[in-house]
């Protein structure tokens, strides 16, 4: 069972047949509780990796998670084992209030109200907003909403994590709260994120993205700003 | 709990709020159809329709400045049906019953539609989201129709406030005074905030699909008993329209 968490074989992903690509055969894999940091510039393609990963569009090449391979008939299977934070945390908040939300993960999986409650309190906990669980989703600011997001990916305790831009919008005490609640956690992470500060707080890892090509993949942190400083990634 | 529907539909407090969502959902759809059965032209009927939508803005206690707005729009669009009067044909036989038969007519559109939008105000205002989701479970509607309507409300919501932002926007940006901002937003509709509603509605949909929303039976959050008090609302709600539809039959008769 060394299967590893996450493993992208020659992934292309594009949004129209005739058009160019936005990921251009990507090969990396992410090894059981590797914190992954996925960097690059707006538009290099990081987001749209990840919304592939959980079958929201289409690919060729290979996805596997946890060695099953993403297929129309794996998809439910695949994203059971998935954690997904949205770069706009309002997007996958789908119930009026904060307990409901959290909750409704757990009950689909089959758990009882009172244990569904129970757990999503949890998870709220975890991230600082239990004091949030009976308030209405839209009477949060962004970063409330953010943490709420998140303990809705945490709650079902996922083997793996893909995080879109979780500290956008958190103040400092915040972001590095979450990244200290993100550390305790034992699953894989894939994170994709401008903040290299909250990167090298978190992972182990950073694989950099450049219109939609893998350009590095190394564990400093200070590498990946170097390259950055030195213009080599600003857009053409 | 205040809610963000609250914020655009005011909250009721009025004796429902104690009942069960699923009765004050049903309760209120029933007076609805009693107020749409009731014949309009008869005595009783009228009598009916505005007896029993006072009793349910009562018992519901919606925020007045709401019963009012929805009495003068309800008056903006029901009475200009009243200026089609000298094109309806009016009954040959001599005496007053000649006029009461095309005024009948304008009449029937206003009672319906002010009663329909009164006791509507008052049912949406007796009801948070929450509220609403679970009386929806609890009711014979079909799952998928449910997920989609309460998605639609949460998502309006949403919308609300996402308009609100695109106005004070449009006010921080150069509109002077409010009914500037008020035009301004107005003509940015189709520019602005349709192509942002596409792409939220998009995003949205992705999520729904990831969280596998509408995949197999919607679970309730709450437990909710009902009541000796919401049976006696329940039969008080099937009694109007039962009095309704025998005034309907009488004056057909």
């Amino acid at each position: 069972m060394n299967d590893p968490a996450l493993a992208y074989q020659e992934v292309i992903v594009r949004y129209e047949p005739e058009e160019e690509a936005t990921v251009k055969s990507v090969t990396f894999s992410v090894a059981a509780g590797e914190r992954v940091a996925l960097v690059g510039l707006n538009g290099s393609g990081k987001t749209t990796l990840l919304l592939t990963t959980v079958g929201l569009i289409p690919h060729e090449g290979e996805i596997r998670v946890g060695g099953v391979k993403l297929t129309h008939g794996t998809l439910s299977q695949i994203r059971d084992r998935i954690g997904f934070l949205f770069n706009v945390p309002e997007d996958q908040l789908l119930f009026p209030k904060v307990i409901d939300d959290v909750a409704f993960g757990l009950l689909r999986r089959g758990l009882c109200l009172a244990e569904a409650s129970s757990k999503a309190l949890q998870a709220l906990d975890a991230l600082g907003a239990a004091h949030l669980a009976e308030s209405p989703l839209h009477h949060l600011s962004h970063g409330q909403k953010q943490r709420v997001a998140l303990a809705g990916a945490l709650a079902t305790d996922p083997p793996l994590l893909l995080l879109d831009e979780p500290s956008a919008g958190l103040d400092p005490p915040g972001r590095r709260a979450l990244a200290q609640v993100l550390n305790g956690l034992g699953a894989a992470m894939v994170v994709a994120t401008h903040d290299l500060d909250f990167g090298a707080r978190l992972c182990t890892r950073f694989i950099m993205l450049e219109q939609g090509r893998l350009v590095f993949d190394g564990a400093d942190a200070t590498d990946v700003l170097r390259r950055w400083e030195a213009g080599k990634f600003e857009h053409s | 709990m205040r809610t963000s529907w609250h914020d655009i539909w005011g909250s009721a407090r009025g004796p429902v709020m104690g009942l069960a969502p699923q009765t004050r959902l049903l309760s209120g759809a029933t007076i609805f159809a009693a107020c749409m059965v009731a014949p309009a032209a008869t005595l009783q009927g009228p009598l009916i329709v505005i007896g029993a939508t006072v009793m349910w803005l009562i018992a519901c206690r919606p925020p007045l400045k709401v019963v009012r707005g929805a009495l003068v729009l309800g008056l903006v669009l029901f009475l200009p049906y009243f200026l089609l009067l000298p094109i309806i044909p009016v009954d040959p036989s001599p005496g007053i019953g000649r006029w009461w038969h095309a005024v009948a007519v304008p009449w029937g559109v206003l009672l319906r539609g002010l009663s329909g939008m009164l006791v509507s105000i008052g049912t949406v205002a007796s009801l948070s989201a929450s509220d609403l989701r679970e009386g929806l479970l609890r009711l014979p509607v079909p799952r998928v129709v449910s997920a989609i309507l309460l998605q639609i409300v949460h998502q309006a919501a949403t919308l609300f406030y996402e308009t609100r932002r695109v106005a004070s926007a449009v006010a921080v940006r150069g509109a002077s005074n409010a009914r500037v901002t008020g035009w301004r937003v107005l003509s940015s509709l189709p520019r602005v905030w349709l192509p942002r509603i596409i792409v939220r509605a998009e995003r949205v949909a992705a999520a729904m699909e990831l969280r596998g929303y509408c995949d197999g039976d919607l679970r309730s959050f709450r437990q909710h008993r009902m009541g000796l008090a919401d049976g006696a609302a329940l039969v008080l709600a099937i009694g109007v329209l039962g009095l309704s539809v025998m005034a309907r039959i009488r004056g057909i008769a």
